[in-house]
């Protein structure tokens, strides 16, 4: 069952980057100025850099040539600030029970075996 | 932005950043190598590869994460901060040829789709918590180590300023703070992977170390930034706020104040006061924390500038920050949190007295040249560095267990001839000379058995090409060319079969191995790290082995084997793990196998 349902996900996940290097050449052949003028004139260092990124967020690229939604500006500073704040927090707690679990319950090792008295001619 | 794109837009400071990353992981790669050839000369390849670059990957990651609050703190380590995106480049690069190297050396070559064993060789044990504490340990670890790397590349691939720009910086630093969750991830990985398989401490101390360190240095960035928070503001006069006293300020430096709870900037040139956004427009850098350079107020992070007057990025850019009104009766100074309208230009307030700069080194990243001061104390940490990582890489490799031994000849083929035993374990009986015999334990390619290849051949004399694999007591034959099997005495009665020889019955405690890894073909091939491969062996149809502790407490491996011509019935994803098997040894031709009567998880 497990199987199967990785199964479809690794399958997907396979269909996703494939339609993601379908919209990656789309991309550069026709929509490079529609998003960002000053990408129209980037280098092909700067496609390469940027090709993995646009195959792992295709559908929002899509999106925002379809939208053609401005990004949005700097604002929002205090939130990011609290975000962090709170993903460090989170991060402190979740590190430390992390440990907790795993060294209280650290599997033994060969040394711990017990002896096996065999005597093979 | 305002220009085209490049790859990267290189300059002497991101050149000087990017050589000295490279040197240090080079430095860091020859530790590794030296202490590995010394210390576990056994180590295949692969292994290397593997370990290096999780070690190095996980130390970087600790170094990027460690940047942020020591920038907040010290302006001096505002250089590291640059160019920090290359760093984090770097190592999303090693954990990429980590796990892709992981993926195919425990996981390819087998009986299931490797992307699909990574999260299913042992997936019953994504119920072992419900077994109680103890079998946590047994937790699969390979999906957190997948989680994070997808995290990290989703970084990497979306690092480049084009992202930034068309992201938006809110959303983009939000996608970038996921290096949080990553690093949850990573931890998780390394815990319940490496930390359960080897003895040492010194893994799971230096992670603390490195755990704990990143933790308290967040919590002293905090507490900084807490007490700038807390500022108390007056109220003051339509709609002004007092944030400062003109004794607070210096020309051509910014200063962070705080009014109705937002941070904005307050700078102070040519005698004149103009109060910003505090917020960089590229990265959300703390542009009060920046200084006046050519005219331009400078952001500490990236040296984005941006003119006092009307906010406006000098062109070619196109950045713009929010200007606000400023008073100043006597020697307070008041806000107006209502923006002015963008770039509209401002006259600012005229300083009765403005004391200038003190001479203070500022870090700007395009600059061809950085301050003394600060180039030196830079050499200084980067010495440090390069000589405390590999010293740390050096103690982590010291102190790891011991590498299996064994020899592969992988890639040479030889041609063996002999009498071939199906049961119970495919076996190739070879004449060593002086009529002494030497049984040779056959396998398949990759992560398989024999499978039906040898089906009828059972005590007749065949023929074919394969590769050695020694491990003393034990030797292995690879039947990797398939097409070289030949019978040659098809109608002749088959040779008896080996004689048998009882050594007893009992209950016997061991892990669970492929013998075909234990032979040589992996190093190390036990424990919970190899786990999936030598499920995926078992699965496939390699002999199964139970690696026991013998009475001088060394490893010996008994051959497992069902009843007379049957199949072991056997629970594979038991593999990698310690197992009471109750059954009858005996001597079959020369080797040790052990008749299963029942198998069950070692509960002690």
């Amino acid at each position: 069952m497990l199987e199967e349902i990785f199964g479809i996900i690794v399958a997907s996940a396979g269909v996703y980057v494939l339609v993601g290097v379908l919209v990656a050449a789309l991309f550069f052949s026709r929509w490079l100025g529609i998003l960002d003028p000053a990408a129209k004139e980037g280098s092909v260092g700067f496609r390469v850099c940027v090709a993995p990124g646009i195959i792992a967020l295709w559908p929002w690229l899509v999106l925002r040539i379809y939208r053609s939604k401005k990004s949005s500006n700097g604002d929002g500073a205090e939130a990011l600030r609290r975000n962090h704040r709170l993903a460090f927090i989170c991060l402190a707690i979740i590190g430390t029970v992390l440990f907790a679990i795993a060294l209280a319950g650290r599997a033994p090792g060969f040394a711990d075996l017990p002896k096996t008295e065999i005597s093979i001619p | 932005m305002g220009h085209a794109y490049q790859a990267v837009s290189w300059n002497r400071q991101k050149k000087i950043y990017d050589f000295t990353l490279l040197g240090i992981v080079l430095l860091t790669a020859s530790a590794f190598g030296t202490i590995t050839a010394l210390r576990h000369p056994e180590t295949t390849a692969e292994t290397f590869i593997i370990r290096f670059t999780a070690i190095t990957a996980l130390l970087l990651l600790h170094v990027t994460l460690a940047i942020g609050p020591l920038a907040r703190m010290r302006a001096g380590f505002l250089p590291l901060l640059y160019n920090r995106r290359h760093l984090g480049v770097t190592l999303a690069m090693l954990a990429l040829i980590h796990g892709i190297f992981a993926i195919i050396q425990f996981h390819a070559l087998g009986d299931r789709n490797p992307l699909v064993s990574v999260f299913t060789a042992y997936g019953n044990d994504y119920l072992s918590p419900l077994d109680g504490f103890r079998a946590i340990s047994r937790f699969p670890f390979e999906i957190f180590g997948f989680l994070a790397l997808l995290v990290l590349f989703l970084m990497a691939a979306t690092s480049h300023d084009f992202w930034l720009h068309n992201l938006g910086p809110r959303l983009w630093k939000r996608l970038h703070q996921l290096v949080y969750v990553a690093y949850a991830f990573l931890l998780a990985h390394v815990l319940f992977g490496i930390v359960q398989a080897e003895q040492s401490w010194v893994i799971p101390v230096f992670l603390a170390i490195g755990f704990c360190g990143l933790v308290v240095l967040h919590f002293l960035a905090a507490t900084k930034e807490r007490r700038l928070d807390r500022l108390l503001n007056q109220a003051g006069v339509e709609g002004f706020t007092q944030v400062a006293t003109i004794r607070e300020l210096t020309e051509g430096m910014g200063k962070v104040v705080v009014a109705g709870g937002v941070r904005y900037a307050l700078f102070v040139r040519n005698g004149r006061i103009f109060a910003l956004s505090n917020v960089c427009r590229h990265q959300g850098g703390p542009i009060g924390e920046g200084r006046i350079v050519n005219g331009c107020i400078t952001c500490p992070w990236h040296g984005y500038q941006y003119k006092a007057e009307d906010g406006c990025s000098p062109p070619p850019f196109h950045e713009i920050l929010e200007t606000y009104p400023v008073k100043l009766i006597g020697e307070r100074v008041f806000l107006s949190t209502r923006a002015n309208p963008l770039e509209m230009k401002s006259e600012g307030v005229a300083l009765p007295l403005a004391p200038a700069a003190a001479p203070q080194a500022f870090y700007i990243g395009w600059q061809a040249k950085m301050a003394l001061e600060l180039a030196s104390r830079l050499k200084r940490m980067v010495i440090v560095s390069a000589i405390a990582l590999p010293i740390i890489v050096g103690l982590l490799v010291w102190f790891q267990n011991q590498v299996d031994r064994g020899h592969y000849e992988y890639g040479i083929g030889k041609k063996f001839k002999g009498i071939l035993y199906e049961f119970p374990i495919p076996r190739l009986r070879l004449d060593s000379g002086g009529g002494e015999t030497v049984d040779h334990i056959l396998v398949g390619a990759g992560k398989f058995g024999t499978g039906s290849l040898i089906a009828g051949a059972d005590g007749h004399r065949v023929t074919f090409v394969g590769s050695l694999i020694i491990r003393e007591p034990f030797r292995m034959i690879e039947l990797n060319r398939p097409d070289t099997f030949v019978i040659l005495d098809k109608d002749a009665p088959p040779a008896p079969p080996p004689t048998v020889s009882p050594l007893g019955e009992g209950l016997f405690t061991g892990e669970l191995v492929d013998t075909k890894c234990w032979s040589g073909v992996m190093r190390p091939a036990t424990g919970k790290v190899h786990r999936g491969c030598a499920i995926r062996c078992l699965s496939g149809g390699v002999p199964p082995g139970l690696l026991v502790r013998d009475g001088s407490g060394d490893g010996m491996v008994l051959l497992l084997a069902g009843g007379d011509r049957e199949r072991l019935e056997c629970d594979f994803q038991l593999a990698g793990t310690f197992i009471d098997v109750r059954g009858a040894l005996e001597l079959n031709g020369g080797t040790a196998v052990l008749r299963v009567r029942s198998i069950t998880p070692h509960r002690k």
